[in-house]
């Protein structure tokens, strides 16, 4: 069982006596008591002397005179000073009391003089009992806070013995019923005060000189005294050294209890000097600057304040004297003073003591206006009737004086207040702008996070502050210590209540949001476990970024209103920060993206031929326009299956678009020209049928809709074969557009495991000119939204200039991008066109006309125009040239 | 832990213990001063005393009876009723029987003393009386009654520097202490610090103004420095809170014989022999006495000698020293020398006792001798013998004042009558000094005109 605890209960116990009895003193002392106005001394032949009479009082009013001699009071003959309070104790405010006087050279008289009111208390025994308290109340809040430290306790008691002996027994004598029990506690607690002043010191703030010597095999008694519990025998030697003396003195009088003899302050002055050298020798071996300057100043303050005292209390025994009071008393407010100061700038005690600056400020304003009011005040008491203050412009000068001076004072005082107390909190505060300035600067994601997660920390003197980045919906902790979870919940209840309000929240600070949200709740439980006090929210205009988490600050002040707004400010630029890297990071990421991106369409690009070769009598184009840099839509040109010397456009068109699009048509590509050479020529349909086979085997979802055009054939015969493109148009010379007829079975290659793909025919006329296109073509929209449509197209394909098919595909190109109007195609667009020319005979006597003649337009593949890496949808198209003429 | 709280609890059960006990011994009341065997009769006792210290003699000892009664063994009572009685040895000596017989053990330490004290006295071993009482000082030192009883040995011994400094040291003890300050102002009377014994008086009027013995007191100071109108209003005072005061009536006789109002003094004398409580007076002869004398001042000599019968003159212890001055200056020298001789025998056997010598008696006895010389014309031997009373007698009560003041008178015509001008010269001055109004009008003038000088 520990005693510390019973130790704390019975000094508390002891103090409230104390201070009960100290309460009762100054109630004794501020009774009103019944007072005749004389002043008395005892003249060397014991005679009873008037040495003063106060003006206006009754005394003096009954007419009494300084030098006369009291004979009796109240019809008591006087031995002593004391007699004659005690007998005016017997009588009542405005009570007549008869007095016998004796009056140099005249006889023996009587007079009647009326007692008035008067309070024993004055000024000085105030001074001292606010003296005594404020060492109450210093020792009180010492112990409470530290309660069971073995210093706190020891200063508890010894500040209880001080307001004992402060306001017990510097007092003057009321003679009433409890003066001589006060006076006896007075004087008790005298005899301890030593023994409390020497235990203190040596183990104060720790006994750090007693255990080194503990340690070292020295001075055992005096460690087994005050380390190995024989403390109580130290505070019975000084009774024990007072008994004696009085026992063996040749004469003593006086009370044993009342009466404190010299014996008593010269133990207070050995002891007292005992625990200077001991708390010397502590500050010596403390390693700690911060302790150590504070038990310098704790130090400073005993020597000054209580040196003039024990030295005062030996050499001037006459306690109620002006120049005890002086020389003794008044320096003592230095030992609270330093004491206080010590406990709150070096934290001593290891106690943390919370200073409101805007309080200290308010008492440092007060205190000015106080100093000015007073120096006003003694201004005109001294100088009223001076020709200086009788002048009219002096309070002008005077007023002016105090507004230009008043300022300058309040700021030199608060910059004191603030060099003195709070020091570390304008450190705390360089210390926030600081890495508010470098996060100003600062790009980098791991350097923010680095700042954040590991300065911050230290500037704001707390564990850690923990970091979580939204990742994937989720929060992701970046930093902090393991037992934070890894990742957390992002909600957006919580997210917009942070939003809302600026800077740093503490959990227990959420309003009722909490209670709204059981989601929220959980959180703020599993954070509280984890260690977390506050948090920030890290967000951008655009989105949320993370959270901060913060510990506690063990011990420290909550942050000023500054240092708030400082840490905001901190936190907004860290976001700021951070979101700078992240969109660093992701350009990073989209430029190799994109990079990425160029190399496939370049190698897409590449797979579509430069050259679309026919047989003679016929001529083709084609074109593809990727929606986005990659795209799915794809021609080709294949052998003409059942042409002999003929040639077959095909052109595809996959489901999906961007990447996977391109993917997929670099599949159905290889598939096609894969399966065509393993053929040998044999039937596209059963090509078609094998590549659906294929893309099939892909996986759902991945079809590919293709067309099939096929030429070689003198009589103008085309063979056609559609899945799940739009059925091609046939313009004839003479203008008017058809669609080809369709078979049934036209869905995509790879919608189902079986094809069935059946291959048509339409002669064609020299003149006449079939296009095949995408449904990019027809479902371009507008900026108004519609679309392109099916009539557009038959109307643009109608109104073609030439039956070339490099001008129609041109054509129609440009009508698709005229009505889209630049906006963003919603697909590919693959325009085919093939026409029948006049003669294949005058094409194959001039190749090279044939060549100028269906030399495609468009742009050469693998140049870039794209406008701007930022935009989804490259307008860079493809085209492809057709030769006409030439049969390979 | 367990075991050093239970020791920690001791050790401050032991403090508490010791310094309660310090504390309660150092406060604690003395013992009972008086054993009484019942609050009614210790009651009675002190009022008896407070009675004794206003010299209220016939009160003290109706009290001091009735504490009796209610406690027949009191020791105390039957000491200060004793003490009362010390000049009635018939009386005093039932009392001294009664303190004899009390069993000691249920005396406290005082009354032990105060009995062995009085019995050693009662027995002429004022000595051993006195040891015993120094022996109990030394060990109660602050014990008033016996420093009180120390006193009144200096104070009967006429030592008058232990005397006074005893009493002060009284007064150290009880400022209040009344006999004190009445003592010390009889002992500065004595010693001619009349100044002082006023305020010593007043000092005592002060403190007991409801007390006729102060007023008193300053009534027969004044009296004895001529100031009759003061004295007279003391002595008016005294009556006033106390009608039957004895000494006080003694006093207003005394004033009234020095102004020579001597049919007011023999009014005032038969007003005093009315009062009840003044019947010891009676027993000692002095209404008798003293009406021979105003008799014999207002010239009848028959009705003076008619007065001073055998029954009064054995009241008087068989001498009386003014009806020695009346049978001289008559021309009875048988009666005087009868007389003379008579006094000169309570002079025997008490040269070698302090306490019991009485140098007033002394005086007395010088001054008789001196009358009969002068009455027989032998002036240079009266004046040698008037000089020597003088010499033995202070102005202390008014009865020595008043005998000083008229053995003074008898010298001055003396050296008158021898022609020593320049002694007398100064006799005078020392007369007018102490009482500027005594020889204006002398009461006696049996021997100016048997000189045939004037006085101033």
């Amino acid at each position: 069982m520990s005693l510390r605890p019973h130790i704390t209960t019975l000094l508390l116990i002891f103090g409230l006596l104390a201070f009960g009895i100290a309460g009762l003193s100054i109630a004794d002392m501020f009774v009103p008591r019944p007072y005749d106005g004389v002043v008395l001394r005892q003249a060397a032949t014991s005679e009873i002397v008037v040495s003063e009479v106060l003006p206006d009082s009754s005394a003096e009013r009954a007419g009494v005179l300084p030098g006369d001699e009291i004979r009796g009071i109240g019809r008591q003959a006087l031995a002593h000073p004391r007699d004659a309070a005690e007998v005016l104790e017997d009588y009542r405010i405005g009570q007549r009391v008869p007095y016998l006087i004796k009056r140099p050279g005249e006889k023996v008289f009587e007079i009647e003089v009326e007692l008035s009111r008067r309070s024993l208390g004055d000024g000085t025994y105030f001074y001292i009992s606010f003296l005594g308290f404020a060492f109450f109340f210093i020792g009180f809040f010492v112990l409470v806070r530290q309660p069971g430290l073995v210093a706190s306790q020891v200063f508890f008691f010894m500040a209880c013995l001080f307001l004992l002996l402060l306001v017990c027994r510097l007092r003057p004598l009321s003679y009433s019923g409890i003066d001589t029990a006060i006076l006896s506690v007075g004087t008790g607690a005298l005899l301890f005060l030593p023994s409390a002043f020497l235990h203190f010191f040596l183990i104060f703030p720790r006994p750090v000189w007693l255990r080194a010597m503990a340690s070292e095999g020295r001075w055992r008694p005096l460690t087994w005294l005050f380390l190995g519990g024989g403390w109580p025998l130290v505070y019975i030697l000084p009774p024990l050294v007072l008994a004696t003396a009085r026992l063996f003195a040749r004469k003593t009088e006086g009370s044993w209890l009342t009466d404190a003899p010299l014996t008593s302050w010269w133990l207070l002055a050995t002891f007292v000097g005992l625990g200077f050298a001991g708390l010397v020798a502590n500050a010596r071996r403390i390693q700690s600057s911060r302790e150590r300057r504070g038990m310098v100043l704790v130090l400073l303050g005993s020597v000054f304040g209580l040196t003039p005292f024990a030295l005062a209390s030996v050499v001037l025994p006459n306690q109620a004297s002006t120049m005890f009071f002086v020389l003794g008393v008044v320096p003592l407010v230095l030992v609270p003073i330093t004491f206080t100061y010590a406990i709150v700038r070096f934290q001593l005690l290891d106690i943390r003591v919370i200073l409101r600056r805007s309080l200290l400020y308010t008492v440092t304003t007060a205190l000015v206006t106080s100093l000015y009011a007073g120096g006003i005040a003694m201004f005109n008491a001294f100088f009223r009737d001076s020709a200086l203050a009788r002048g009219g412009y002096f309070p002008i000068v005077l007023a002016l004086a105090i507004v230009v001076l008043f300022d300058p004072v309040r700021r030199r005082v608060q910059n004191l207040i603030d060099r003195s107390f709070f020091a570390e909190r304008s450190r705390l505060q360089d210390a926030l702008k600081e890495l508010t300035e470098a996060m100003t600067a600062q790009s980098d994601l791991q350097a923010v996070v680095r700042d954040l997660a590991e300065r911050l920390p230290q500037i704001l003197d707390i564990r850690f502050c923990g970091l979580y980045m939204v990742r994937h919906g989720q929060l992701e902790r970046l930093a902090g210590p393991a037992e934070l979870p890894p990742r957390l919940a992002a909600l957006p209840e919580l997210q917009r209540f942070l939003a809302r309000r600026r800077g740093l929240h503490r959990l227990d600070q959420l309003g009722s949001l909490p209670l709204r949200s059981p989601k929220v709740a959980q959180l703020v439980e599993t954070l509280v476990d984890a260690g977390v006090e506050s948090l920030a929210d890290l967000a951008s205009r655009r989105r949320q970024i993370g959270l901060a988490l913060f510990s506690p600050r063990q011990g420290q002040a909550p942050l000023e209103p500054e240092e708030q707004e400082l840490l905001e400010r901190l936190l907004d630029q860290a976001s700021i920060a951070l979101e700078t890297g992240l969109l660093l990071e992701e350009r990073t990421q989209q430029a190799e993206l994109e990079r990425e991106m160029e190399i496939a369409a370049s190698i897409q690009a590449r797979l579509l031929p430069d050259r679309l070769q026919v047989a003679p009598g016929w001529q083709v184009a084609a074109q593809c326009r990727p929606a986005r840099i990659v795209g799915g839509d794809f021609f080709t040109q294949l052998p003409a299956m059942g042409h002999d010397g003929g040639g077959a456009v095909v052109y595809g068109d996959v489901a999906g678009k961007s990447v996977s699009g391109a993917l997929m048509m670099m599949a159905a590509h290889e598939a096609l020209h894969t399966l065509s050479m393993a053929m040998d020529g044999s039937d596209p349909a059963r090509l078609f049928d094998l590549a659906n086979r294929r893309v099939y085997q892909l996986g759902k979802r991945n079809f590919v809709a293709m067309a099939y055009l096929s030429v070689g054939d003198e009589q103008g015969l085309l063979r056609y074969m559609v899945a799940g493109q739009p059925p091609p148009l046939l313009r004839r010379a003479s203008g008017t557009v058809e669609e080809l007829p369709m078979v049934g079975h036209r869905l995509p290659v790879g919608a189902f495991r079986h094809g069935g793909y059946q291959v048509s025919e339409v002669r064609l006329e020299p003149g006449d000119i079939v296009l095949g296109y995408s449904d990019g073509v027809t479902e371009a929209r507008s900026s108004d939204g519609d679309f392109f449509g099916e009539d557009r197209l038959l109307d643009v394909v109608a109104t073609a200039v030439h039956a070339d098919p490099e001008e129609l595909v041109r054509e129609v190109s440009l009508a698709v991008e005229a009505f889209s109007d630049s906006n963003t195609l919603y697909d590919d667009v693959t325009l085919v066109a093939v026409a029948r020319t006049a003669s294949s005979m005058s094409s194959a006597r001039d190749p090279d006309a044939a060549d100028r003649a269906h030399r495609a337009t468009g742009s050469d593949l693998g140049r870039n125009t794209s406008a701007s890496r930022s935009s989804k949808q490259e307008s860079r198209s493809t085209g492809s040239t057709g030769s006409a003429g030439r049969i390979e | 832990m367990k075991t050093a709280l239970v020791v920690l609890a001791l050790l401050l059960t032991v403090f508490a213990l010791v310094v309660g006990g310090a504390y309660l011994w150092s406060t604690a009341p003395d013992e009972a001063p008086w054993t009484a065997r019942s609050p009614e009769a210790l009651g009675e006792l002190e009022a008896g005393i407070e009675d004794l210290s206003r010299r209220y003699f016939r009160d003290a000892i109706l009290h001091f009876e009735r504490a009796l009664e209610l406690d027949s063994e009191m020791p105390a009572a039957r000491f200060f009723l004793a003490q009362i009685y010390s000049e009635l040895p018939n009386q005093r000596e039932d009392y001294l029987e009664a303190l004899r017989d009390t069993d000691p053990q249920r005396m406290n330490e005082r009354e032990r003393m105060l009995r062995e004290y009085l019995l050693a006295v009662a027995d002429g071993r004022r000595a051993e009386g006195g040891e015993v009482v120094a022996a109990y000082l030394a060990n109660q030192p602050d014990d008033p009654w016996a420093l009180d009883l120390q006193c009144s040995s200096a104070w009967l011994a006429r030592d008058w520097n232990e005397a006074e400094a005893c009493y002060r040291r009284l007064l150290k003890l009880d400022p209040n202490w009344v006999d004190a300050q009445g003592r010390l102002g009889y002992i500065a009377m004595a010693r001619g610090r009349f100044d002082e014994a006023e305020e010593l008086f007043r000092t005592y009027a002060y403190i007991a103004p409801d007390q006729a013995a102060p007023h008193a007191a300053v009534g027969q100071l004044v009296t004895v420095l001529g100031r009759y109108e003061e004295a007279q209003q003391a002595i008016d005072r005294a009556l006033e809170i106390k009608g039957d005061f004895c000494e006080a009536h003694h006093y207003q006789v005394s004033l009234l014989v020095l102004q020579n109002q001597l049919e007011q003094a023999m009014a005032a004398l038969g007003e005093m022999e009315q009062i009840p409580a003044c019947s010891i007076y009676e027993q000692f002869g002095v209404f008798c006495g003293t009406r021979s004398w105003l008799h014999y001042l207002m010239g009848d000599v028959a009705a003076a000698e008619a007065e001073m019968d055998a029954t009064c003159l054995d009241a008087r212890g068989g001498w009386d020293a003014s009806y020695h001055r009346v049978s001289a200056m008559t021309g009875d020298t048988q009666r005087a020398a009868e007389l003379l001789a008579k006094a000169r025998q309570g002079l025997e056997g008490k040269d070698d006792d302090p306490e019991a010598r009485t140098y007033f008696l002394e005086a007395i006895v010088l001054h008789m001798e001196g009358v009969q010389k002068a009455a027989d014309g032998d002036w240079a031997t009266a004046c040698e013998l008037f000089r020597a009373a003088d010499q033995d007698v202070q102005y202390w009560m008014i009865s020595r004042a008043g005998f000083k003041l008229r053995n003074r008178q008898d010298l001055l015509t003396c050296l008158k009558q021898q022609g020593r001008v320049e002694e007398a010269e100064a006799l005078v001055q020392e007369i007018t000094a102490i009482n500027p109004e005594y020889l204006g009008s002398p009461t006696v003038t049996d021997l100016i005109e048997l000189a045939g000088v004037e006085i101033p």
